[in-house]
C-alpha cells in the first residue's frame, strides 16, 4: 500500500444503479405529447428512448379516403404554428401532376403569407425555449407582437390559425383593402421588438450559461441525420431550399440565410432571430413589387390530376416539409406520403442527448423546436 | 456567433445531364434505368437486392455525393408494393429517386441504417405502415402506431375503421403490482 492510498479519504461506499425516468407524455417542455424514457445515472443521461405516437391521427390513410380539397383543408392540423407550411407543397404536387401554371401575383401572395407565418413559428419557438429554460417574460412579449401578425393573416385569410389559404394554381383571396398600410406598419415596428427580444435574451447570463456549448451537432452529423431548417444551418450548412430549389418566386428577392458555427442551442436560437429579420426583408419586397394580376386560374371543382409520382418540398420553418403524392388518376390521392422535419428532429435525440443532465435536455429539446403535431402525423 | 450569407459558396452547379451521365456511369450496370424526368430530377429504377450497393456508391461518389437523405417510403399497388427512396445533394441541385418493387406477401430489401443514421426512424416508419422488412435494420420495431397493432395500416387491403372497439374497463391494480396491505380497488363500493 503506498502512502498515497493511505492519504485518501475514506468514502462510504456507494450503490450506483440505473434509473428509468419517464419523461412525459404530459410534461410541458416536451412540445406536445412526447414521452421519452430517461436511462438515467443520478442526473446524467445514459439512453434516451422517444416513444411517439400519442398524436398519431393517420392523416395519410385518411388521404386517400378523400378528395383534394377536403383534406386540404385538414393538412392545417398538422403542425398547428406553421399552417401554410403544411399546405404549400401538397399544393405543389397537383400543380406539378396537371402542369398549371401559377400566377405571378398568387406567388408572391403565397410568399408574404408563408413568411408572415414563418415569423409567428419562430416567435413561438422562442418564447417556448425561455419558458422551457424559466424565463417567462419572453413568452408574453412574444404574444403581444404574435398577435398583430395573426391579425395580418386574419384580414388575409380569414382565419387566425388554420387558413386553407392555397389553392391549387393559386391563393384564395386577393389581399383586401387596408391590407397592405397595416403590413407596413407592422414591417416599420417589428425590427424593433427583435432587438427587445434580444435585449432581453441574446446578452443574458443565464441564458449564455445554459445554451453555448451545449447540445453540439457536428456539420457531418447533422447532415448524416438528415435535419433541416434551423436546426441544420446553426452546425454551420448553408442549406435552404427557398436558395437551393428556388421554388415560387423566391429567386426574385433578395435575402441572406444566417448560419451558425458550433451548432449549439445558442446558435439554434441565434439563427431564428436573424430569420425573422430576413423574413421581414422578403415581405416588404413582395410588397413593393406585387404584379397585377389574378391570384387564381380557372379549375373544374373537383380536381383529377393526371397518373403519376411528384415529390415536392418546401422550406418551413423547422425544415423541409415534403409531400410525396402518388396520383392514379382518380378523385382522391392514391398515396400520400409526408415528410416531416420534426419526425428528424426527435430522431437525432438518442444520438445527442447521452451525457447531458436533465436540465440540458429541457435546453436542448427547446432549442431543436419540434413539433409534435407534425412528427406524429 | 452567426454569419450571414447571400450567395452559395463553394457549390458547384452541375447540370442535370451531368449528373446523369456520372450517375449512369458509376452505378448503371447495378440498376435496370437510370434517367432524368421531364423537371430535372433523377429517378432510379433497380432491383431490391442492389440498393445498398448503388446507394453507398451515389454516396461516397465526390462529385454526386448523396449525402442527405429525405425520405424512406413505400407504395402499395396492391399487385405489388415498390420501395421509394428520396436523396439529396449538398453540391448540386437535382435530387435522385430510388425505386425499387418489392414483393407484396414478403417485402424485403436491404436496410441504409449503417449507410445514413436518419433512416433508422424512416425504415422504422415504412414498417411501422406497410411492414416492409428492411434486412439488417438493428431495431426494426413499430414506431407510430402502438406495439399491439396487428395491421399494416396504409396497406390497400388494410380496413382501421373495421378493428373492433375495446371497450375500457378498470380491472383494479394488477396483483403483481399491488403494495404491501393495499387492496384492490376495483372492489370498492
Amino acid at each position: 500500500m503506498t502512502s498515497q492510498d493511505q492519504m485518501a479519504p475514506k468514502r462510504p461506499y456507494l450503490k450506483l444503479e440505473e434509473m428509468i425516468l419517464n419523461m412525459g407524455p404530459q410534461h410541458p417542455a416536451t412540445h406536445g405529447v412526447l414521452r421519452l424514457v430517461l436511462h438515467l445515472n443520478g442526473e446524467m443521461i445514459v439512453k434516451v428512448d422517444p416513444v411517439l405516437g400519442y398524436l398519431h391521427r393517420g392523416l395519410e390513410k385518411l388521404a386517400e379516403n378523400r378528395t383534394y380539397y377536403q383534406f386540404l383543408a385538414m393538412l392545417s392540423r398538422l403542425d398547428y404554428l406553421a399552417n401554410i407550411f403544411m399546405e404549400w407543397p401538397l399544393v405543389r404536387c397537383i400543380e406539378g401532376l396537371m402542369e398549371i401554371e401559377v400566377p405571378r401575383r398568387a406567388e408572391y401572395l403565397r410568399i408574404i403569407v408563408a413568411e408572415l407565418n414563418r415569423i409567428t413559428s419562430h416567435q413561438m419557438a422562442l418564447g417556448d425555449f425561455m419558458l422551457n429554460l424559466g424565463a417567462g417574460t419572453p413568452m408574453f412579449w412574444v404574444f403581444r407582437d404574435r398577435e398583430r401578425i395573426v391579425d395580418l393573416l386574419e384580414l388575409l385569410t380569414g382565419q387566425r390559425m388554420m387558413y386553407n389559404y392555397m389553392r391549387v394554381g393559386g391563393v384564395r383571396y386577393d389581399i383586401p383593402e387596408g391590407f397592405e398600410a397595416e403590413c407596413r406598419s407592422f414591417l416599420a415596428g417589428f425590427p424593433a421588438k427583435i432587438d427587445e427580444y434580444e435585449k432581453l435574451i441574446t446578452d443574458n447570463e443565464i441564458f449564455l450559461a445554459r445554451t453555448l456549448g451545449v447540445g453540439i451537432i457536428e456539420r457531418d452529423e447533422a447532415i448524416d441525420y438528415g435535419l433541416t431548417g434551423p436546426n441544420l444551418r446553426a452546425s454551420g450548412v448553408s442549406w435552404d431550399l427557398r436558395k437551393d430549389d428556388a421554388y415560387s418566386a423566391y429567386n426574385d428577392f433578395d435575402f441572406g440565410i444566417p448560419i451558425g458555427k458550433h451548432g449549439d442551442c445558442f446558435d439554434r436560437y441565434k439563427c431564428r432571430v436573424e430569420e425573422m429579420r430576413q423574413s421581414l426583408r422578403i415581405i416588404e419586397q413582395a410588397l413593393d413589387n406585387l404584379p397585377e394580376g389574378p391570384v387564381n386560374v380557372k379549375l373544374p371543382p373537383m380536381l383529377r390530376p393526371p397518373a403519376g409520382e411528384k415529390y415536392r418540398a418546401v422550406e418551413g420553418p423547422r425544415g423541409e416539409w415534403g409531400n410525396f403524392l402518388v396520383s392514379n388518376g382518380g378523385l382522391r390521392p392514391y398515396r400520400l406520403k409526408m415528410r416531416d422535419p420534426n419526425f428528424v428532429a426527435i430522431s437525432t435525440l438518442p444520438r445527442i442527448l447521452p451525457g447531458y443532465k436533465i436540465a440540458d435536455m429541457i435546453a436542448i429539446g427547446g432549442s431543436m423546436d419540434f413539433m409534435l403535431g407534425g412528427a406524429d402525423r | 456567433m452567426t454569419e450571414m450569407q447571400t450567395d452559395q459558396q463553394n457549390r458547384k452547379q452541375l447540370h442535370p445531364a451531368e449528373v446523369l451521365e456520372l450517375a449512369r456511369e458509376l452505378v448503371g450496370e447495378d440498376c435496370e434505368e437510370v434517367y432524368l424526368d421531364d423537371r430535372g430530377n433523377m429517378l432510379i429504377r433497380l432491383d431490391a437486392p442492389q440498393l445498398a450497393v448503388v446507394i453507398r456508391a451515389l454516396r461516397d461518389d465526390d462529385r454526386l455525393s448523396y449525402r442527405y437523405l429525405v425520405m424512406v417510403t413505400a407504395t402499395d399497388y396492391e399487385d405489388h408494393m415498390e420501395a421509394v427512396y428520396m436523396l439529396r445533394s449538398m453540391n448540386h441541385g437535382v435530387p435522385v429517386e430510388l425505386r425499387a418493387d418489392l414483393d407484396r406477401d414478403d417485402p424485403h430489401i436491404p436496410s441504409l441504417a449503417l449507410l445514413y443514421s436518419t433512416a433508422c426512424w424512416h425504415e422504422r416508419e415504412a414498417y411501422d405502415m406497410f411492414g416492409v422488412v428492411y434486412d439488417g435494420h438493428p431495431e426494426l420495431t413499430r414506431i407510430l402506431t402502438g406495439r399491439k397493432e396487428e395491421m399494416y395500416p396504409l396497406r390497400k387491403d388494410a380496413r382501421p375503421e373495421r378493428r373492433p372497439r375495446r371497450e375500457w374497463r378498470y380491472e383494479g391494480i394488477p396483483a403483481a403490482l399491488r403494495l404491501p396491505g393495499e387492496r384492490d380497488r376495483s372492489e370498492r363500493s
